[in-house]
């Protein structure tokens, strides 16, 4: 047999290496607005672990070892966040807000609303706290490490371990982000 | 050192190259090369390629593919590792980075008439986005073996002479 395309860019089975839980330097790769399934605005927030985080550009590493020529960036450096209340629809979403919040207390900037709001994001800094979530996938219930919430930068350092998330109590806070959409499934590497 | 520069590299950028070398006290001729555009003497498997922007090689991979794709052929026939450095800015340090560039030309706008008012419309719908060309360029970069390397245009002397440097000492 010859040896298969790629067949040395492979990750073995079982090498797969978690974000670690609590806090993390991240930086904002992109950010866009979409509409929810269910046709509500909201923007999508792709990041990295920065340079000086305790797990360097962690994404963009398995973004880079992931070779499936139709990938998209790590389902779990993304996130997708509704920026309307969904039950009040003339209220903001809080966690919308904490995000912006959190990005203008981490670069001393101010978000400027209107045409081209997005780019403005684009290698910003921000903090983000990881925690246990229990996720429900093909019938199976997987217990992930995902971006609970977004915190200013100089708060990652002294950021605990959220309690985990799990789909039976419902413990841990209810912040959150919006559902990951359906399609991200094969973006999650277990 | 001595690196050799394209007869056809593009005067005007040729111009502020050279200044950088000259900083930098790096010898160079002028001489046409088989492929590419800055090659040293003491190694010449190795060549780079100078794009001033991904707009640049936005052009490469669509309409110019075809003389594009024979150029990086005619460097792998030969056994020539050909980087391509685009010299696009600060934003764009890696091809991850190109993933997530935002195409200026897919917000241009122009005003035209429509039965009689006028309408705002998009210029270059179509434009690439930098997820295609992210795709396109990973494409080449398998297929031919093909490295790209990204810098700014006030890095683009002193990174050529990183580059030829670092393989001439391995």
């Amino acid at each position: 047999m010859n040896k298969p395309q790629g067949y040395d860019e492979v990750q073995l089975g079982g090498d797969f290496t978690p974000a670690e839980l609590g806090g993390h330097h991240m930086i904002i790769k992109g950010v866009r607005e979409e509409k929810s399934k269910s046709g509500k605005d909201m923007i999508v927030v792709a990041f990295d672990f920065a340079n000086h985080d305790k797990q360097p550009n962690y994404f963009s590493k398995l973004f880079e070892e992931d070779i499936r020529p139709d990938k998209k960036w790590p389902n779990t450096g993304t996130q997708y966040i509704l920026t309307m209340d969904s039950k009040d629809a003339n209220k903001a979403n809080r966690t919308f807000k904490s995000f912006i919040t959190s990005v203008e207390r981490s670069n001393n900037f101010q978000v400027e609303w209107g045409n081209n709001f997005c780019e403005q994001f684009k290698g910003k800094r921000v903090g983000g706290v990881f925690g246990i979530v229990e996720e429900e996938y093909n019938g199976n219930v997987k217990k992930k490490h995902r971006l609970r919430w977004f915190c200013e930068d100089a708060k990652v350092d002294t950021a605990g371990v959220p309690e985990p998330k799990l789909l039976n109590n419902g413990s841990g806070s209810s912040n959150d982000f919006t559902s990951i959409p359906a399609d991200a499934g094969d973006e999650i590497p277990f | 050192m001595t690196i050799q520069v394209d007869t056809r590299e593009h005067k005007h950028e040729w111009e502020r190259i050279r200044k950088q070398f000259d900083c930098a006290g790096v010898d160079y001729i002028r001489s046409k090369l088989w492929v590419g555009d800055y090659m040293s003497l003491d190694n010449p498997r190795l060549i780079i390629d100078r794009k001033k922007d991904l707009q640049e090689l936005i052009g490469n991979v669509t309409q110019q593919h075809e003389r594009f794709v024979a150029e990086l052929i005619r460097a792998k026939d030969k056994g020539i590792q050909l980087i391509i450095l685009c010299e696009h800015g600060d934003d764009i340090q890696s091809l991850t980075d190109v993933y997530f560039w935002d195409n200026p030309r897919l917000h241009m706008t122009y005003w035209h008439t429509v039965n009689g008012k006028p309408r705002k419309s998009l210029k270059y719908p179509k434009a690439t986005k930098g997820e295609s060309l992210y795709r396109s360029l990973k494409t080449i970069e398998q297929k031919y073996g093909v490295q790209f390397v990204f810098c700014n245009k006030n890095d683009t002397g002193a990174e050529i002479i990183r580059l030829l440097e670092v393989t001439d000492g391995e």
